[in-house]
């Protein structure tokens, strides 16, 4: 009997030291610097849109590596649906908060809200006042190295003569922030780079089309199509086609690798050659490392710059894979790109 | 084929409303005489084609909507059926390898849109400005639940890119899909007891009834034609763009009522004639092509067609008054 119940003890000793060995350790997670939040709330702006499910994917798979819970929202460009979501992750307490501003100005109030409750907020994509820290790209240098990469394509292969046509979408500032620096970056290859026209695209494949196919109209005479996105790019592209013009005369630049259209561009050999990558996963990835630094006290720029880089078709797979519908970032070559610490031009 | 009925005196002011269509070729063609001062690239061939077939879209969707809104019904869900239209052909397309598969997936999408819309309109009685905002609003939302992001054409199917693209001769595929669509249509509105009822029905619904018309199944079957021709439409457009879009078709529905309106078919039913129809969007799209040819500041492109709403109705209000005035005197 005796012997029995020393047996008993021990096996619930062996039970009781497995469970503290196994056992999660209450709230905080000790992370690759330092603790990890143990719930990050997000809420987007417009998740339908696939930039916006591309920046989830990254939060999500850096969420995953850190055993970070990340509850997502999305105020479908409802500001006031925005304010309110805020308002329910930091009720709920979560530890960090990240927003993608429906509004500027609307978001301010938010910001505002989370300091009085002591919750750190990051703001993704457009700066918003009072604010510690946005994680975005910087549009003006993105356009920038397409730019440059599209001038030294006209260079080798066009005659060294560029006529563009630019695809804009002038009421986001963004926008012409890239079109302003896929120009300044053509310059500096081809000083004499002419934009022959500029349009509104309003960001949309099929007026892109319209717009472009009413344009090459009035001149035709063009060598570079610029979008300030790839929809604008591709829109402007089959206009171009349609016309009948001559695509070994062309190349062709997009702007934010938001879905897998430029990558399937660019695999049928046709005159899309450039992409001016904004790596929607990084901008998740590195706004959930942007809550670990902030849950953490530490110091971290205003704005924090993700990287962009020209893609060519030669080097667009040291990037991405794509697998039937299903892209993946390689995360080694994504994060050894040099990032800028502040933008060239806002 | 003239929407007018003089049966009295009526004054010159009044006559010249009536004669809707007179006064639209007269502003289509000072329109097109001022643009091609401007620039003499309006007139080549290749815009005329290109505004023929960027027009055929517009023009394809606004025979459905002709002959909705002459039955005193209106459908605001069209651009976001556009949309649809064009991701689940594409998906179709790419996942048979099949453009017929595809193309009646698309037109099947269309008629099953409309047979809705008009089952709400008739069977619970919601007014079709709601139903069809609602409607607007399931089919925006539905089409990123099936694909988040655009349907690209991976098999680069001929006979697909040549729906929108191609040519017959010198005449772009679209066009002929337009003018074939609008000239058994035009048969069938004003030679056919069916375009009869469509009139009746929208003149005065009661009477309608009463003369034995089955007015339900009417507005239904119009609801089901104007989706088809939307589908029609939207298949059209992922053919040009070579990609189905879900944010595709944004104000196409406001564009397609603007024209149809401005051609002469009354918001309230019962009027309404296809010649209007066409030559109100070839007016709109006129318009378009002559800002950018012009190189003037496209954002006016909004502001004009603005305007042109308002003008629209505005006119079509005159009309009433002066239909009216001759009915009484």
């Amino acid at each position: 009997m005796k012997k029995l119940l020393w047996l008993c003890v021990a096996a619930l000793l062996v039970i009781a030291l497995a469970a503290v060995a196994f056992a999660s350790g209450g709230d905080d997670e000790e992370g690759p610097a330092g603790k990890v939040p143990a719930r990050v709330g997000w809420v987007g702006n417009y998740m339908m849109h696939e930039w916006y499910q591309n920046v989830w994917k990254g939060m999500r798979e850096r969420a995953e590596m850190l055993d970070i819970e990340l509850e997502v929202l999305d105020a479908n460009l409802d500001m006031a649906k925005q304010v309110s979501f805020a308002e329910d992750l930091i009720a709920k307490g979560v530890d960090v908060l990240i927003i993608t501003p429906v509004q500027q100005e609307g978001a301010a109030a938010i910001v505002k809200k989370a300091k009085m409750e002591g919750i750190p907020i990051v703001i993704e994509a457009s700066a918003v006042e009072g604010m510690t820290t946005m994680v975005a790209i910087c549009d003006y240098d993105c356009g920038f190295k397409g730019g440059v990469a599209t001038g030294e394509y006209v260079k080798k292969n066009l005659g060294g003569k560029a006529r563009v046509m630019a695809i804009d979408l002038p009421m986001l500032r963004p926008c012409i922030l890239r079109v302003d620096g896929f120009m300044d970056g053509l310059r500096t290859v081809i000083s004499d780079a002419e934009i022959v026209h500029r349009l509104d695209g309003q960001g949309l494949k099929d007026h892109a089309l319209q717009v472009s196919t009413d344009a090459l109209t009035a001149d035709s005479d063009i060598n570079v199509i610029y979008g300030c996105n790839d929809d604008s790019a591709l829109g402007a592209l089959q206009a171009f086609r349609a016309a009948g013009l001559d695509e070994d005369n062309l190349v062709v630049c997009g702007t934010g690798g938001e879905g897998n259209a430029f990558i399937h561009a660019m695999q049928e050999g046709g005159p899309y050659k450039v992409e001016a990558a904004m790596f929607p996963e990084a901008v998740g990835y590195e706004c959930i490392n942007m809550t670990v630094k902030l849950f953490n006290g530490e110091e971290v720029p205003e704005h924090y710059v993700t990287p962009t880089l020209a893609l060519t078709d030669k080097i667009w797979d040291d990037y991405y894979t794509l697998e039937g519908d299903v892209r993946s970032i390689n995360w080694d070559n994504v994060n050894k790109i040099p990032r800028e610490d502040k933008c060239g031009k806002y | 084929m003239f929407s007018t009925e003089s049966t009295g005196k009526s004054g010159f002011f009044t006559k010249l409303v009536l004669f809707n269509e007179i006064i639209l070729v007269a502003v289509l063609v000072v329109i097109s005489a001022a643009i091609s001062i401007g620039t003499s690239q309006f007139y080549s061939s290749s815009n005329i084609l290109n505004i023929l077939r960027d027009s055929s879209m517009a023009i394809v969707a606004g025979i459905g909507m002709t002959m909705l809104l002459i039955t005193g019904e209106v459908d605001l869900s069209i651009g976001s059926l556009v949309a649809f239209v064009g991701v689940v052909t594409m998906d179709i397309i790419n996942k048979t390898n099949s453009v017929f598969l595809g193309v009646l997936a698309g037109l099947g999408l269309g008629a099953l849109t409309g047979l809705i819309n008009g089952l709400v309109r008739t069977k619970l009685k919601v007014n079709s400005l709601i139903g069809t905002i609602a409607m607007m609003m399931i089919l925006r939302g539905s089409v990123y639940l099936y694909k988040l992001e655009a349907v690209q054409n991976y098999h680069q199917l001929t006979s697909f890119y040549s729906i929108g693209n191609g040519y017959l001769g010198f005449m772009p595929i679209p066009v002929i899909i337009m003018v074939i669509l609008y000239v058994v249509f035009l048969v069938i509105l004003y030679r056919t007891v069916l375009g009869r009822r469509l009139y009746a029905t929208g003149g005065n619904e009661i009477a309608a009834k009463i003369s034995g018309i089955k007015v339900d199944n009417l507005k239904i079957l119009t609801f089901v034609a104007n989706s088809v021709f939307a589908a029609i439409s939207g298949i059209i457009l992922v053919s040009r763009m070579n990609s189905g879009q879900p944010n595709a078709g944004v104000g196409f529905e406001l564009m397609v009522i603007s024209g149809v309106i401005l051609g002469g078919t009354s918001l309230g039913g019962g009027e309404g004639t296809l010649v209007g129809t066409l030559i109100g969007l070839l007016i709109l799209r006129v318009i378009n092509n002559g800002i950018i040819i012009l190189r003037w500041n496209q954002d006016l492109q909004i502001v004009i067609s603005g305007l042109i709403i308002i003008l629209a109705v505005f006119i079509d209000n005159k009309r009433k008054v002066a239909r009216s005035k001759i009915i009484t005197t």
